[in-house]
């Protein structure tokens, strides 16, 4: 690896080390994501292989950048675009306070790019914290499309694997095998939530029970009218008819009220009238976002 | 009502229906975007036709079709994803159009693109050992290691390629057929075996993605057309019906035209409105389709049954 010289270890992704690297000629600072190709018969691992056929059809500033691709026979480096943390890594900084207009900008650069993704037909569906970049010109990026999928992918088998347990939404939980983009919007309203409070999860589910529960809870326990298709899901089960018992004025205080009415339209638990990615954005809550962050 | 009805009497709507496909977003559909991006994208993807005359000088066209032929009894035995089978002729096609190979190489090449195409359409991905029995141990494991990472670097990594599977629900979407729901899902079958069809025989190379796809769903709905043709009064109703879904068309009695072919003109003006493929190309390779299906038999849809699996059995 003479091109990039090797700084430090950022962690491990779903496939591999990650390193923070320098370019020696062109002194860039990129993140080298490294994968042994063992002796077992698997060849190169398929989740790298979508990654990298995916994103290099995603060039959008909003999705980090794959820059290269080397392989030798040993191991195979994905050269992405570095960025200074994760959006986990940022909430951990915040000491519990953080900027209204922060919360709208990266909120926005979120739908921005997952709307890019659902125009390419392509679905995140493992949206948290952790594969959210930013970096110092307070951009983010949607990373590590491991488990991403072109439309069309069957997701059988996958089920188990797919997003992580707090940002997954109730017909995934319900053990729905057919998704789609509605999966990364309800995520994406977790985020939002996370977001406006700082960094306290929204639904920290501790098994799947609990995080039905969780989000019943607050939301208020859907009805076949309300959701029609829901008691036929694979794994439905019932649950008690709860009534909210806060509004999301209470759990989102410093959110604004077009702030929880997006929130609102995001967390609908029947993901056919969740809204859209592309709705989302001309939302009223942005229509005071701050014109270099929309026209960037 | 209907649905269910489908589903407890045909055992291939319950096949299709375990194999948990994303279901039809209206996101994805509605958007003339998603469709101006796949049309965009497909010509990067595509071989180079000439390159049995251009590159190849050892493989010829027929090893090409034994090959392919080969793959896809592969996908139908350990049930792929139609499209399985597709990508991976893409990425051989495409390969050949770069790299000379032997002739003894071409299996090997085939076995590796099947392997690629499962990693990035199935899950889990074909398994390597049960590839290398597929070939009667003619590849080893370790061939398929190097092959795996010798078409990865040619194809540059480009792997999603846009296949004609991309187009169909896109296209069907678009033409506002009203066809009831059995036959609308007979159209989608019926296009989806047209296109596998176009992918074994080498002379479709040429036509991009989107053409094949569009050319799959004329055929598919020239094959529908018999079962209402019965009452001509009824075809044009349905050709009347279809029209007013979808406003500016008008299907007045032209001199000559049975209703049939008039619902045949009126189903290749919305293709061209909605690929915006030349209409005399669309409907040479419609030609193509019909030929290559009365050169192998019935069609589907002439066939007494309509199942995939009988359709099946016309290839073999």
């Amino acid at each position: 690896m003479q091109k990039y010289e090797k700084l430090e270890k950022i962690g491990e992704g779903t496939y591999g080390t990650v390193f923070k690297a320098k370019n020696r000629e062109t002194q860039e600072i990129v993140a080298l994501k490294r994968v042994r190709l063992d002796d077992d018969d698997e060849g190169v691992p398929s989740s790298a292989l979508r990654e990298i056929c995916l994103l290099k059809e995603l060039k959008h500033k909003n999705i980090v950048r794959l820059h290269d691709v080397l392989h030798s026979d040993k191991k195979l480096t994905l050269v992405f675009e570095h960025c200074d943390q994760d959006l986990k890594k940022y909430f951990d900084s915040l000491n519990g306070e953080i900027d209204p207009d922060i919360v709208k900008s990266f909120l926005f650069q979120l739908l921005r790019g997952l709307e890019f993704c659902h125009s390419r037909n392509v679905l995140h569906r493992d949206l948290k914290p952790q594969n959210l970049l930013i970096n110092k010109n307070g951009e983010l990026k949607l990373a590590d499309f491991g488990l991403a999928r072109a439309f069309g992918i069957p997701v059988r088998c996958y089920s188990a694997e797919v997003v992580t347990l707090w940002y997954r939404p109730p017909d995934v939980l319900f053990g729905a095998k057919l998704y789609n983009t509605s999966i990364d919007m309800w995520s994406a309203g977790c985020i939002f939530a996370e977001l406006a409070n700082a960094g306290r999860p929204l639904f920290p589910g501790s098994d799947v029970d609990d995080q039905v529960k969780r989000i019943f809870k607050l939301l208020g326990t859907p009805t076949e009218e309300t959701w029609p298709g829901m008691n036929s899901l694979p794994d439905y089960k019932t649950f008690p008819l709860y009534q909210p018992t806060m509004t999301l004025a209470q759990v989102c205080p410093k959110l604004s009220s077009k702030g929880r009415d997006l929130l609102q339209r995001l967390l609908i638990c029947n993901p056919a009238v969740r809204m859209s990615a592309e709705d989302a954005m001309l939302h009223s809550y942005f229509s005071d976002l701050s014109p270099s962050i929309r026209n960037v | 009502m209907d649905k269910m009805d489908l589903l407890c009497c045909e055992n291939a709507s319950v096949e299709l229906d375990m194999k948990c496909k994303a279901y039809l977003d209206p996101v994805l559909l509605k958007d003339d975007r998603v469709l101006l991006n796949l049309l965009n994208l497909e010509e990067k993807y595509m071989p180079n036709s000439r390159y049995f005359s251009c590159v190849q000088t050892d493989v010829e066209p027929h090893m090409r079709e034994m090959v392919a032929h080969w793959m896809l009894q592969l996908c139908q035995e350990e049930r792929q994803e139609e499209e399985v089978f597709t990508l991976a002729m893409n990425m051989m096609d495409r390969f050949l159009s770069l790299v000379k190979v032997r002739r003894d190489q071409l299996q090997l090449l085939g076995t590796v693109c099947l392997f690629l195409s499962s990693k990035i359409k199935e899950s889990p991905p074909l398994d390597p050992t049960l590839l290398v029995q597929y070939t009667d141990n003619s590849v080893t494991l370790e061939e398929i290691r190097k092959w795996e990472l010798l078409v990865l670097s040619r194809l540059k990594w480009d792997l999603a390629a846009i296949t004609p599977h991309a187009f169909l629900d896109q296209i069907i979407a678009r033409l506002h057929l009203s066809f009831p729901e059995p036959e609308m899902r007979l159209v989608r079958e019926h296009a989806t075996f047209f296109i596998t069809v176009c992918a074994t025989d080498v002379r479709f190379t040429s036509n991009p993605p989107s053409m094949v796809a569009a050319a799959a769903v004329a055929s598919a709905i020239q094959g529908i057309l018999p079962r209402h043709q019965s009452d001509e009064e009824e075809m044009s109703a349905a050709a009347a019906a279809a029209a007013a879904a979808s406003a500016p068309i008008s299907v007045t009695a032209r001199g000559g035209l049975t209703a049939a072919q008039q619902y045949m003109q009126e189903v290749y003006h919305r293709l061209h409105a909605i690929t915006q493929i030349d209409t005399d190309c669309l409907k040479e390779c419609h030609r193509q389709i019909e030929i290559w299906t009365q050169n192998n038999g019935e069609s589907p849809s002439t066939s007494t049954s309509t199942t995939p699996t009988d359709m099946r059995e016309v290839m073999f």
